[in-house]
């Protein structure tokens, strides 16, 4: 008896055994089905990528967005700032200097300290010497003119955000002082500037930077290898935009409560206006053309220099174009036409996007009715002949619809308005047999890249990857949210400054050819006529109806 | 000694059929757990920050704010990463099946709860119609039976650990 009820416990041990492993068959399933899927996969992807060809001219803007620095070296360095208003702010904060008053700059935890002090401001407006004189620490000095704080010695490098029309002048004689130079877009305001600046760079040796921060974003490195690898096939044509649909979008910015031009006999006297209007043409003080330079010619660079720049200078790095033959512009004020500012009754100034207005608002008596001289509305069309290549770019300043840069090849068109996402072409040759075969959906990109959650994705998608729909994927976490961009284009100046070295991620060349791209669009559109780089003779030129070319030396 | 006395007590009042679905639902949803678990762990630089900034619903500030300190979207990467593979894998081998349903109950709570398909809450298309009910929740329903039948039991190998 003993024996059978043994026999009869092993065996129900066994059985028992079993029922319980018999999930293990599942776990195997499991195993399987992933590692088919997974091969799958990655045949795909190696599909794609192994259809570009290799890439035989690499693009020397790859090299430098992956500087590191060399030198050890990490002496303090004195900066001063020419320009202090609404960029100059900007540009500060994300070198770390802000008063106790600021809300204190997103992504300082990220960000190595740049170890400069902040050691002279020249500015035209008072209220703002004396935000950065506070930010420094109380210890910048300040200078009434530029002039004077090129003269100082102890000065080892600038950052110019002024108003377009003192770029060049300031940038010109930091260089001949033997001060490196960070300037903001658009380098100049005119085409003979941008040669001044340039000769001046290169004879002084200069570090030399252009403030298109954007460059710094990592998606980029992507956008250029799909570029160089040639899967994009023949590219003829790129689509850049700017959608803004706000009074501050147009830059009608806000005119603070207390201004007025030093001159005057009484009141504010905060605004050094003469020496803003030494280098343009003498007018009476207008808080218009102070506080809304963008908005007139005489101070600002218009769509084309302020906008169009950030468009064709990362078309310019991702496709290394340089200058291009042509450019044909058109544009007008049709929607920002004329502008009262307003005030409360009680007189406290109201905000220029403010809705609804206030009950009560009334116009202001110091603000004179704005009517804005540079496009709202703006196209230009550049033509590389030499390379079969077409960028045509738009843009409104009255619908906010993200359009994005779209680069269009023969086999395949990348969109590089979130991440970068590249889809095949349906009549691509090169992804033929994969779109036949469902690997490669026409409607899915079949590459992308992705900032998620301030780590980089890199995944090559395929038909048969997993479709989610959850927000996480189609969300894009620019690296400016924990590290700003200002703050890595910044740095990328400063450590070569520190290595002695002028290869900045946007050097004078790289600024050369933004300013003299940027002023054929306003020249095309101001002179009516198709404009030409002749590169020859280092001069830009109008095509009169004629049929004769004249160069324009404005 | 016969362990079938406790497993009979334990199992006697359910069919053979009743058993077999028990486990095949337990086994589904271990397979279901187990992949995204996969997925986020070979991923390169999977994490929950993305989902958790875009989040929307009452509860939307709080996971934003979580997902911007570094120390606490970092724990909670590794701890979904490493959660939903265990919990995954434990119930599709049927192990601890008690502690997993709750650590699943409580993942798909919060899934629920970071994309509630609510009345005044514009959750992200996707496929299928949705109020109040989603698959989260139909999910953690399914987690729930698990966790109040003996489901380890049923071909699974908290079996083994049933004695006198």
């Amino acid at each position: 008896m003993a024996e059978n009820e043994n026999e009869k416990k092993e065996g129900m041990g066994r059985r028992d055994f079993l029922k319980a492993a018999a999930s293990t068959p599942v776990v195997g399933a499991f195993a399987y089905s992933v590692y088919k899927k997974e091969t799958l996969n990655k045949a795909s992807r190696e599909e794609i990528l192994h259809l570009g060809g290799e890439i035989t001219a690499p693009n020397p803007n790859i090299q430098k967005r992956n500087y590191k620095r060399i030198a050890s070296a990490n002496n303090r360095l004195r900066i001063a700032i020419v320009g202090c208003g609404g960029r100059g702010k900007s540009l500060m904060h994300a070198a770390g200097f802000y008063t106790p008053e600021d809300e204190k700059p997103r992504g300082l935890e990220g960000q190595e300290p740049l170890n400069v002090e902040l050691a002279a401001v020249c500015d035209l407006f008072q209220p703002s010497i004396d935000w950065a004189v506070k930010a420094s620490g109380g210890t910048a000095k300040v200078y009434r003119t530029y002039q004077e704080l090129m003269a100082d010695k102890s000065i080892d490098a600038v950052v110019i955000a002024t108003s377009d029309h003192y770029h060049a002048p300031v940038a010109i004689a930091a260089a001949q002082a033997g001060k490196h130079v960070y300037v903001e877009k658009c380098m100049t305001r005119t085409i003979p500037q941008a040669f001044a600046l340039r000769d001046a760079v290169k004879k002084a040796g200069i570090v030399f930077q252009l403030g298109h921060q954007n460059r710094n974003s990592s998606h980029y490195d992507s956008a250029m290898e799909v570029v160089a690898k040639g899967l994009l096939g023949k590219i003829t044509l790129i689509q850049c935009y700017t959608n803004r649909n706000s009074r501050n979008g147009a830059w009608v910015y806000d005119i603070p409560k207390e201004h007025g031009p030093m001159s005057a006999a009484s009141g504010p006297r905060n605004v050094d206006w003469d020496q803003y209007v030494a280098n343009a043409t003498q007018r009476p003080y207008d808080p218009n053309r102070f506080f809304r330079w963008r908005c007139f010619w005489d101070y600002g660079t218009g769509l084309s220099g302020d906008l169009l720049t950030h468009e064709m200078d990362v078309i310019n790095m991702v496709m290394n174009l340089g200058i291009p033959a042509t450019c044909v512009a058109s544009g007008g004020v049709y929607y920002h036409k004329e502008y009262q500012t307003l005030m409360t009754a009680k007189g406290e100034p109201i905000d220029s996007d403010l809705y609804p207005v206030p009950e009560g608002a009334v116009p202001r008596p110091d603000v004179p009715i704005l009517r804005r001289e540079v496009p709202d509305v703006f196209q230009a069309t550049y033509e590389w002949p030499d390379k079969d290549l077409t960028v045509v770019y738009n843009a409104t300043l009255a619908n906010e619809d993200e359009r994005g840069q779209i680069y269009m090849g023969d086999e395949a068109w990348m969109d590089l308005t979130d991440g970068v996402n590249v889809f095949a072409d349906p009549q691509s040759k090169l992804y033929k047999k994969l779109i036949q075969s469902g690997k490669v959906r026409l409607r899915e990109p079949m590459i992308t890249y992705r900032d998620v959650g301030g780590k980089g994705i890199e995944a090559i998608t395929s038909a048969t990857s997993q479709w989610t729909i959850s927000k996480g994927l189609l969300y894009t976490y620019r690296q400016g949210r924990m590290v700003n961009t200002s703050y890595l284009h910044l740095k990328n100046w400063i450590d070569h400054i520190r290595d002695n070295s002028t290869n900045t991620m946007c050097n004078i060349d790289d600024g050369f050819q933004e300013a003299i791209t940027a002023h054929m669009a306003t020249m095309s559109l101001v002179k009516g006529c198709r404009v030409r780089w002749d590169a020859d003779n280092q001069q830009v030129t109008c095509d009169l109806k004629s049929g004769e070319e004249l160069a324009i030396t404005e | 000694m016969s362990n079938n006395g406790t497993l009979q007590q334990k199992l006697g009042r359910y069919s053979s059929l009743q058993l077999f679905f028990l486990a095949f639902l337990r086994m589904v949803i271990g397979w279901h757990f187990l992949y995204e678990g996969y997925v986020k762990l070979t991923s390169s630089s999977w994490s929950a920050a993305g989902y958790m900034h875009t989040a929307p619903g009452p509860f939307a500030k709080i996971f934003d704010t979580l997902a911007s300190t570094p120390w606490i979207i970092n724990s909670i990467d590794i701890f979904m990463k490493y959660g939903l593979t265990l919990v995954g894998l434990a119930l599709m081998l049927g192990i601890f099946t008690r502690l997993a349903s709750v650590g699943a109950a409580a993942l798909l709570l919060l899934f629920y709860f970071s994309n509630p398909p609510w009345f005044n809450v514009i959750s992200m298309p996707g496929e299928g119609s949705y109020l109040i009910v989603n698959k989260n929740l139909v999910e953690f329903a399914a987690v729930m039976v698990l966790l109040v039948f003996p489901s380890g039991l049923a071909m699974g190998f908290d079996r083994l650990f049933i004695k006198e």
